[in-house]
């Protein structure tokens, strides 16, 4: 008998054979196979499909898509709210004034962010997606850094940046920040997080687009600009649009950053998390259940906007667009591109490291140690590095839980939606699998919080479980989303293939589909994990005395002991920043 | 003025692979050339490099003796069809044929006049308001050729423009598009890797191998003419035995081949006795005869499997030496070679090719790999 | 036995019927092709067959059972795919052997029949290889080995050629037709190129718009198409139209445009029925110069294209028809553009058809 490692061509998984005969495989292995088969045979009919789509169905609808709209339910109790928000005896109409002011400020900041979005967002997204340069990778994968920096540790970095002497003051030479918190700094931050997701959405839009559209054109006789102007982006408009209005919705919600800049000026978001904090349930349900009806609205506009291609070429100015597509044009492009991304997404992205780096030991002024990260986070008596340890184990163990619960439970759901066909039903689950994603987290969270706590369920408490169950529903979206995305380039013929080779369903699912669609499994995995590790809303909101990294950072800022929290962000970003390197690699640079 | 395309020493590589090595071509006015080859050796590459999608890594594209090398697609005035047609999604048909004048600022009159004739000669003058996804692929690809002569191009680059459609509606389109090139007076470079059509439509052709233009010639030529193994092999179905040269006189060559086998062959070529060479036959001119006779140029065989091919009787013999010949002959009804019946081919001494034996082997020779 | 009956099965796509009320019967050990232009319902068809596509209405029967309830993996059949699909993870081997292994066969019979596959198909030495290193003609040979290593006596091939160059397509459908003859199989193909079908099979069924046109042996559709459009569909054609003006047992005489006068066998068309001719372009002969007689017509020629094996002359007739006639090279070249010449219609070969409400509608190709 001889130990014999290889593959199994059933499953494609390594396997560790005791052959005796040094041919073949054992016979056992043969019999477990086909007792495997029989098994799935068996599994495979209609009955247990029927009840594998309404367990799919029920986890989304319960857990995830039923608390997140539960927040209406809390505002039928229309007459508290009414005193509450309208009419309170103390301050009358303060708080609606307070809601109004800051939910017109979400939306001027959500706007022109995603106008600068879309402006600096574009071209980048054309270079990457049409043109062979060298460094290509990189500049991609430099693209995508923002995506790995948590929000509050990149409202953090946007803050050293450009509000103190030591960022980008010190390089014009000035003796103090060039600005201070305040609405414009939270959109900087917003443009940089949301550049990443805009630039990754279009550029997949302009690489579907097949280029001999461009080519028949150009030979037509069309300059690239006339090209760019009636051919590729007619047909990207429904993309460009939809993409626009997720970075809206982004910005809208945005939490973490939100509240580190945002100074004495409110969005809604940061409204919620502080009303919360008093413990004012019904405005703060009443401000949640409007950025709800919001996020329906525009990912209803999403859906609608998404197929849309433009119409008809309108005239022409062969001269000047020939002029405009001349190389000189190009370079010109080309240097907007890089110092847009440079000196908007990417230098004040990481500009923490370099501030880590730099007082690591202690204040580069005073040179005093207590200024110091290593003082402040080991030697200091509070003992800042347990907290930090704490809350990081906190965020490993959740973002582990909601990423493996999502996997289970969003497998049979994107199956389900790419292959059933349920007609309208279908239509509704695929519009509400959306929701989560565009509601602002925090009124996520706090409507978690009203379902399966004191006021709703009452079977969770604040804590670390609400945390998880908050995070399994942030997430969902992601998870599902990409799974329908590999499930839907799959080609059919190959699953075909299999089942007219003798293969009941879920032997084909298991021996075909599922070692084709492994990787995009991963990536929704890594996608579902980073997107945990990094969020603040919802934690704040439903967290009880479990913080989780994003939260410390928040809160060691407010208690201004900034080179401890740069070091926390820094951590932060490196588990991060490693994750999002291996999804690319598992996507193959792609 | 119709133009004339050349190329000119002409290299490009896509990372390490070499697609055209030093290709120098030259089209003549009002000519329609056709590139054959394999797939993936750089028939479309070179299409692309004449059209400016593709830049060389070095050479001159040359048109109409101006040279272009440096000149973006759209200033080159070259019309380009593609295999998948590349009809705009977002137009209809009426605005994709109307978008080369539009784009180039023509008057919309008399743009519009051209537009409308165009598509009245490709049979569509009626589905002005149809979009792309409405039509079938013959009607997609008539768009596509409206598209392109609207912009008054004179140089009419086509790249495997039958490839994705049907057997029967690629021959009716073929002769279509012939025509419209004869009478608009227009230069055709056409790519395919279908021989039958090449030679149909083509005035010269160009085989490619290996970013290699290996011959150049008018159809005909090319197949009674071949200068090489592959080209042999790659127009029409040729039977080849290896051999080596016997005795040479003034008008004829005998060669043994394998077997023990004498073959006559009447061009005698550069030849010295003694030499190892390897002569083709088409499977036309191998003629099965009546009556079973004995002598030179002839051999003997069973017939294995019979084919009837639009008009044609294609057999295949398990001939003496062991190896299988094939023969193509014109069908007449009741007159066939019934499977296992015992034949006898003649080979015409004046059909005969002699090539000689080539070092990589007559397999890798041949290959179209 | 794997003979093969459709009763009566109709399939709709939304507003578009695919297939439409058709019936059929492949005989056990056949090799049967479909034949016709896209969007015809040929693929619906051996889709319907595999179990792939569930019918609308009617019955598919195997082996004298009715299989139409039956999913694909139960019905016994090997299906060969356009685009191979091979599973792109698992080497030549790991491939065949799979339908094997969902049969839960001990595994000395499962070796046994994987290895005879592999051989049958001509990829024993191929066998540890990866689908990304063959190419197509290996991908599909790794197809139909996957296919015949299940047992299965039906093989249903969808366009196996689709995605070949020309070259290897030629020398592919010879292997193809040999495995199936050799393996005692009954095999239903489908193919748009008539070429294809008429060299692969044993029967062909002509199929448009979801019906079925015509089935019969190659040489039955080639000589005795039963209408215009399968005689259109198959092998290089021309037609004139005219009125009979004579018949007799032996047959008819029709006049055609300029008052020309052709005999054919046919004696079923009856005098002053407006009738379609239809002329081979092989069997065409041409002469040089103008002859008079029945069954000539004067023309020009336009064109002489030298197609290898052949020449193609396309003459532009005097009454105003032009057609094409098909020459072998080898004869003495004497015809070339320009000239005049007469072209003789033979008596036996010409085909005639009843003249139908549309013509050109049933003469498209699409």
């Amino acid at each position: 008998m001889e130990r014999f490692f290889g593959i199994s061509p059933i499953s494609g998984l390594p396997l560790e054979l005791e052959v005796e005969n040094g041919m073949g495989e054992d016979s056992a292995t043969v019999r477990e196979e086909s007792r495997i088969v029989s098994i799935e045979r068996f599994l495979s009919t209609r009955k247990f499909r029927i009840l594998s789509d309404f367990l799919a169905v029920t986890f989304f609808l319960i857990v995830v898509a039923g608390p997140t709209l539960y927040v209406f339910f809390t505002i039928l109790d229309w007459s508290t709210v009414y005193t509450w928000v309208f009419a309170d005896p103390f301050t009358g109409d303060t708080r609606w004034m307070v809601m109004r002011r800051a939910l017109f400020l979400s939306f001027q900041i959500a706007a022109i962010t995603t106008i600068i979005d879309v402006i600096i967002g574009l071209p980048m997204a054309l270079i990457l997606a049409r043109y062979q340069f060298r460094f290509k990778k990189f500049v991609d994968t430099l693209v995508d850094l923002p995506m790995a920096v948590p929000t509050s540790a990149l409202g953090f970095s946007l803050f050293l940046f450009w509000g103190t002497k030591g960022g980008f003051a010190w390089f014009l030479g000035m003796e103090s920040g060039l600005l201070s918190r305040g609405p414009l700094m939270v959109v900087l931050a917003h443009v940089a997080f949301t550049y990443p997701y805009i630039v990754r959405s279009l550029k997949a839009i302009i690489i579907n687009i097949d280029e001999t559209y461009e080519d028949a054109a150009r030979t037509l006789g069309a300059s690239s600009v006339t090209v760019f102007r009636s051919i590729t982006y007619p047909l990207m408009i429904g993309g460009l649009l939809s993409g626009a209005t997720l970075a809206f919705t982004r910005s809208l919600g945005e939490t973490g950053a939100t509240i580190i800049l945002s100074g004495v000026y409110s969005t809604a978001p940061v409204v919620i998390v502080s009303w919360r904090r008093m413990l004012q349930i019904p405005p703060t349900a009443f401000l949640s259940a409007i950025l709800v009806v919001i996020a329906v609205i525009l990912t209803s506009i999403v859906r609608i906007v998404m197929r849309m291609q433009g119409g008809a070429l309108g005239k022409v100015w062969p001269d000047i667009e020939r002029r405009l597509s001349r190389p000189r044009m190009r370079i010109t492009r080309n240097i907007f591109v890089v110092l847009t991304f440079a000196l908007i997404v990417l230098i004040p992205s990481v500009f923490i490291v370099n501030y880590m780096l730099v007082r690591f030991s202690g204040s580069p002024y005073t040179g005093r140690v207590e200024s110091g990260v290593f003082y402040q986070v080991f030697v200091a008596p509070d003992r800042k590095w347990e907290a930090l340890l704490e809350a990081l184990v906190t965020s490993l163990r959740v973002a582990v839980l909601a990423t493996a619960v999502n996997i289970i439970a969003g497998l049979p759901m994107a199956f389900l939606m790419v292959r059933r066909k349920w007609g309208r039903i279908k239509s509704l689950l695929d519009l509400m699998i959306d929701v989560p994603l565009s509601v602002p987290t925090a009124a996520l969270g706090f409507s978690f919080f009203l379902f399966w706590g004191a006021q709703g369920l009452d079977m969770l408490h604040p804590g670390f479980w609400m945390v998880v169950v908050v995070h399994i529903a942030f997430t969902y979206p992601y998870v599902v989303r990409t799974l329908m995305a590999v499930i839907e380039g799959l080609d059919p013929g190959i699953e075909e293939a299999a089942s007219t080779l003798g293969a009941p369903p879920l032997t084909v699912f298991r021996t075909v589909t599922l070692p084709l669609i492994g990787p995009g499994i991963l990536a929704a995995a890594i996608m579902a994990f980073t997107r945990s590790l990094g969020e603040t809303g919802a934690t704040i909101v439903v967290m009880g005395l479990a913080r989780t990294i994003p939260v410390l950072i928040v809160d060691w800022v407010e208690s201004l002991a900034l080179p401890a929290a740069a070091f926390a962000c820094v951590i932060l970003m490196g588990i991060s920043y490693c994750l999002l390197l291996t999804l690319r690699y598992v996507l193959g640079w792609e | 003025m119709m133009p004339e395309v050349e190329l000119v020493n002409v290299s490009k590589s896509f990372g390490r692979v070499k697609a055209i090595d030093r290709l120098s071509l030259r089209v003549e006015d009002g000519e329609y050339f056709t590139l054959i080859g394999p797939t993936g050796h750089g028939k479309t590459t070179t299409l692309k490099l004449i059209a400016g999608l593709v830049k060389p890594d070095d050479g001159d594209v040359y048109i109409d003796g101006k040279k272009v090398t440096d000149l973006p697609p759209e200033d080159r005035g070259v019309g380009f069809v593609f295999e998948t047609f590349s009809l705009f999604p977002h137009y209809n048909v009426w605005r994709n044929t109307i978008y080369g004048p539009q784009v180039r600022d023509e008057d919309p009159e008399s743009s519009s006049r051209v537009a409308e004739d165009l598509l009245e000669m490709v049979l569509l003058g009626g589905r002005r308001e149809a979009r792309p996804d409405e039509l079938s692929g013959g009607m997609k690809q008539r768009v596509a050729l409206a598209r392109t002569l609207a912009t008054g191009s004179k140089l009419l680059l086509l790249d495997e423009p039958f490839g994705s459609l049907d057997a029967k509606i690629r021959m009716a389109l073929r002769n279509e598009v012939r025509m419209m090139v004869e009478h608009l007076g227009l230069t055709a470079i056409h790519v395919t890797n279908d021989t039958e059509e090449a030679m149909t439509i083509s005035d010269r052709m160009g085989v490619l191998r290996r970013g290699h233009l290996i011959q150049v010639d008018r159809p005909e030529e090319l197949y009674k003419q071949p200068n090489s193994l592959f080209a042999a092999n790659f127009l029409g179905e040729s039977n080849f035995f290896e051999g080596e040269v016997k005795k040479i006189s003034e008008d004829s060559l005998l060669v043994e081949i394998e077997g023990g086998k004498v073959m006559n062959m009447s061009t005698v070529g550069r030849w010295k006795r003694g030499d190892r060479i390897v002569i083709a036959v088409r499977s036309e001119n191998v003629k099965i005869l009546e009556k079973n006779t004995e002598g030179m140029n002839t051999m003997s065989g069973t017939v294995e499997r019979s084919q009837f091919i639009h008009g044609f009787l294609r057999y295949e013999i398990q001939s003496e030496l062991g190896k299988n010949v094939t023969t193509w002959t014109f069908a007449r009804r009741g007159k066939s070679h019934m499977i296992g019946s015992r034949v006898t081919m003649s080979f015409d001494p004046k059909t005969i090719f002699a090539f000689p034996y080539p070092e990589e082997g007559l397999e890798e020779a041949i290959s179209f790999e | 036995m794997p003979d093969i009956n459709v009763r009566d099965v109709t399939k709709r796509y939304g507003r578009i019927t695919a297939i439409d009320q058709l019936n059929l019967n492949i005989r056990d050990g056949e090799y049967f092709t479909l034949l016709g232009p896209s969007g015809c319902g040929k693929t619906t068809l051996l889709r319907s067959i595999a179990g792939l596509v569930v019918p609308d209405e009617g019955e598919v029967y195997i082996g004298g059972r009715p299989v139409t309830e039956l999913p694909p993996e139960d019905r016994g059949i090997g299906f060969v795919f356009q685009h191979f699909e091979i599973f792109p993870f698992m080497t030549v081997l790991e491939n065949v052997a799979y339908g094997p292994q969902m049969r839960g066969w001990d595994i000395d019979y499962t070796e046994k029949r994987v290895y005879e596959a592999l051989e049958v198909a001509n990829l024993l030495e191929r066998a540890d290889t990866y689908p990304r290193d063959l190419g197509a003609p290996g991908l599909q040979r790794c197809g139909i080995a996957r296919a015949l290593a299940t047992g299965a006596r039906l093989l249903l091939f969808d366009e196996p050629m689709g995605s070949m160059d020309p070259k290897d397509k030629r020398q592919f459908r010879y292997e193809l037709r040999k495995i199936v003859k050799d393996q005692g199989l009954t095999a239903v193909h489908v193919t748009h190129d008539q070429e294809e079908a008429m060299v692969i099979s044993d029967r062909i069924a002509v199929m448009r718009r979801g019906r079925i046109m015509q089935v019969g042996t190659p040489l039955e559709l080639y000589y005795e198409p039963n209408n215009i459009f399968v005689a259109n569909f198959v092998g290089e054609i021309d037609f004139l139209d005219g009125f009979v003006v004579d018949n007799s047992a032996e047959g008819c005489v029709i006049e055609v445009r300029g008052g020309f006068l052709i005999s054919t066998a046919d004696s079923t068309k009856k005098r002053g029925d407006r009738v379609v001719i239809g002329i081979r372009r092989e069997n065409l002969r041409v002469q040089l110069g103008r002859k008079e007689g029945e069954g000539r017509i004067p023309g020009k020629v336009k064109r002489s294209v030298f197609v290898g094996p052949y020449v193609r002359h396309y003459i532009d007739l005097e009454n105003e028809y032009s057609i094409a006639v098909k020459e072998p090279s080898g004869r003495v070249k004497t015809i070339s553009s320009g000239q005049e010449v007469t072209v003789s219609l033979p008596l036996r070969d010409t085909l005639v058809f009843d003249y139908p409400e549309n013509l050109e509608d049933e003469m498209a190709l699409e």
